[in-house]
């Protein structure tokens, strides 16, 4: 898979995304032994017009084709959806190894199987001449989060949750905040359409300052079809300047909320069970609910940085001040005055500015 | 009187620096190992999107180096801020360091081990001396020997005595000289090339007290190092002026090129980079004009074939 990560062809893309995921699974039926299991993705959604045709390949799409199967991999297999093939039919060249039809949840998908051999392989993709675009459904369960408020005194933060689905949903939703950002759980307002609504539970963890971060776990009924917005204010603090980064003004990041979800339906479902792992146990996996995890946008929240020329400048200023108090002061009491006779004729005048003119010492 | 006095005090004054001086000449002759391997030590200091000459810098000599045959593995970059996926790059995913040959020195096998905030003094420094905790991967260690030849490239911003990092914090040139002192106290290199293109460069390696280094500067005390050409579709300078001609120069070497350090320090004369290049050999054993130069910007890799079979027998 790592020969596929193409820098200059990942970032062609309107959305990608890494991940690492870990966890222990059992060995047996019996769960006697465990093993760890590591799981990388890479999720890559491209763009029609920054490929330029609807036609695609993967040397199009990352750079190069696939030049032989992982060695250390028991198989190594492509699966491309066809699904669609019946309404925007596309031509697959090479022919796949075989075709598999999978039902989940009364919801029928058709996948194209290709198995990675030892010699070099690409694939392609050809649409007919006429594009035919379909109206994209909204999946059911989407989130955003962005920051309210105005000031470098306090400020909101909001997440949304759309439930496009026709009946409730039961959501969890997860956030840890930094301890620099301290929320209030008093200005927690939840609204779904306009009404307010109490969560079914509430795990509240408040951070400590330079020692935890604040988390708060919230069980949510979504109403159907409704947009649910759960707002808190928190107040800007300032930190001590060593913890600043050397950009401060760039601002902190937060990380996404987690909201976390059972699908009743498995409709555009792909989703690997959680008693699989590998892509292949998602097919004719039909459940009683389908686990999803939306992640929102990371927020840049801008602390109120401090002015870090301020010790430079207290400095300058104070020794300027303590040399002008000090420097006359100590003439006055350190020097004598003398009262001297000043001839003002034509001559001495002379005598003194030529003596001044050549650097000789006045007495 | 005062002036028998006077006169006694210099004489005596002058028994003392000699002595030091023959002390240096013995520790000159110390290690017998000689040179088999080479390392580079890459640093580009400057943070923020205006400053992205440095960093074209940087890559450029990066660029320049791995062409010559040091592996990733003996290099060690930091890169104080990404210029490449800025999003102030008109040409996302590149950095360029001309505007007329569009070559592309970020490129797909860039590795760059400290990069961001991770670009500190206290990492510099632990980095040279070696004073890193066991748990840190080995990409970010030095692990020279006393046989490396380290090349050590800084650029970014500098003044009389020190040199800038990521806006925040300063490395006086005592305490590089320092750090270098402990790395040959501990043998960790053979000979090193110290090349620094800020202003005042010169500064910085004015307090080296160890032997064995070879030091150029872009610019002397008191002059600033000015950078090469703007390009406009970026808009930003791309390249400072001594890299451009040392990369110039760099360019028509190749791995088995015949020229020398000698030369490689006359590159730049004051009509190119309107500073004057500053030179420090005294602490450097042989002469300039005799050292290859991929003694230090090349990798030491002898290969002898051997016709027959060899059988070690240890008693």
């Amino acid at each position: 898979l790592a020969t596929l990560l193409n820098a200059g062809a990942i970032h062609n893309t309107r959305y990608h995304s890494l991940s690492i995921h870990l966890r222990p699974i059992c060995r047996n039926a019996i769960c006697s032994l465990s093993s760890l299991e590591l799981r990388q993705s890479i999720d890559l959604v491209y763009d029609y017009t920054i490929l330029g045709s609807r036609n695609w390949s993967l040397r199009k799409l990352f750079g190069q084709g696939i030049m032989s199967s992982c060695p250390l991999a028991i198989s190594s297999t492509i699966y491309i959806e066809t699904t669609s093939n019946a309404t925007n039919s596309f031509q697959l060249s090479p022919t796949p190894d075989e075709y598999i039809t999978s039902t989940r949840g009364g919801f029928v998908n058709e996948f194209a199987k290709y198995i990675i051999k030892d010699k070099p392989m690409t694939i392609a993709a050809t649409y007919p001449e006429h594009h035919y675009y379909t109206v994209n459904i909204p999946p059911p369960l989407y989130a955003n989060q962005y920051k309210t408020g105005y000031g470098q005194q306090k400020g909101g933060l909001v997440t949304k949750i759309y439930n496009n689905h026709w009946t409730p949903l039961d959501v969890v939703l997860l956030q840890n905040l930094p301890w620099y950002i301290p929320i209030y759980l008093h200005t927690m307002k939840i609204e779904s359409n306009g009404i307010p609504m109490i969560p079914l539970q509430m795990i509240y963890k408040p951070g400590k300052v330079r020692e935890k971060s604040h988390s708060l776990e919230l069980v949510l009924r979504l109403p159907s079809k409704s947009t649910t917005s759960i707002k808190f204010c928190f107040d800007y603090i300032f930190l001590k300047w060593q913890e600043y980064p050397p950009d401060a003004n760039h601002g902190f990041y937060i990380g996404s909320t987690i909201i976390s979800a059972l699908l009743p339906l498995g409709r555009n479902y792909t989703g690997i069970p959680q008693d699989g792992s590998l892509y292949a146990d998602s097919f004719n996996a039909s459940r009683n609910s389908y686990l999803v995890q939306v992640r929102t946008e990371p927020v840049v929240i801008t602390l109120p940085t401090p002015d870090f020329s301020m010790p430079y400048n207290v400095i300058c200023l104070a020794c300027t001040v303590v040399a002008l108090a000090f420097g006359p002061l100590h003439n006055i009491t350190t020097k004598r005055l003398i009262l001297k006779v000043n001839n003002d004729n034509l001559l001495s005048k002379m005598k003194k500015i030529g003596k001044k003119l050549f650097g000789v010492k006045e007495d | 009187m005062l002036l028998i006095t006077v006169f006694s005090c210099i004489l005596f004054i002058f028994n003392v620096n000699c002595d030091f001086n023959s002390k240096a000449l013995e520790r000159f002759g110390e290690n017998s190992k000689g040179h088999t391997n080479n390392w580079a030590v890459l640093v580009d200091t400057s943070r923020f999107w205006f400053n992205y000459r440095h960093v074209a810098n940087v890559l450029s000599i990066y660029r320049s180096v791995k062409r010559l045959g040091i592996p990733d593995s003996q290099i060690v970059l930091m890169i104080a801020d990404d210029m490449a996926c800025n999003p102030r790059n008109p040409r996302p995913g590149t950095v360029f360091n001309n505007a007329k040959q569009h070559i592309n020195v970020y490129g797909d096998d860039v590795e760059v081990d400290y990069r961001g905030y991770e670009v500190t003094v206290e990492n510099f420094v632990r980095l040279l001396t070696g004073r890193l905790p066991p748990e840190i991967p080995r990409s970010k260690q030095l692990l020279t020997d006393e046989g490396s030849n380290i090349l050590i490239y800084l650029t970014g911003h500098g003044g009389d005595g020190f040199l800038k990092f990521q806006d925040s914090e300063e490395i006086t040139s005592q305490e590089m000289a320092d750090a270098i002192e402990q790395m040959w106290q501990k043998q960790r290199y053979n000979e090193i090339f110290f090349m620094i293109d800020t202003c005042q460069a010169a500064s910085m390696y004015e307090k080296f007290y160890s032997p064995n280094i070879l030091a150029v500067g872009s610019s002397l005390v008191g002059e600033d190092s000015l950078s090469h050409h703007v390009d406009p579709a970026i808009g930003v300078y791309i390249i400072d002026r001594y890299t451009f001609y040392a990369l110039e120069f760099l360019e028509n070497v190749g791995p088995n090129s015949k020229r020398t350090m000698g030369e490689f320090l006359q590159v730049c004369p004051k009509r190119d980079c309107i500073s004057t290049v500053g030179v420090r050999r005294d602490l450097f054993r042989r002469n300039p004009f005799q050292v290859p130069i991929t003694d230090f910007f090349g990798s030491f890799r002898p290969v002898k074939l051997l016709k027959n079979i060899h059988n070690e027998t240890f008693n």
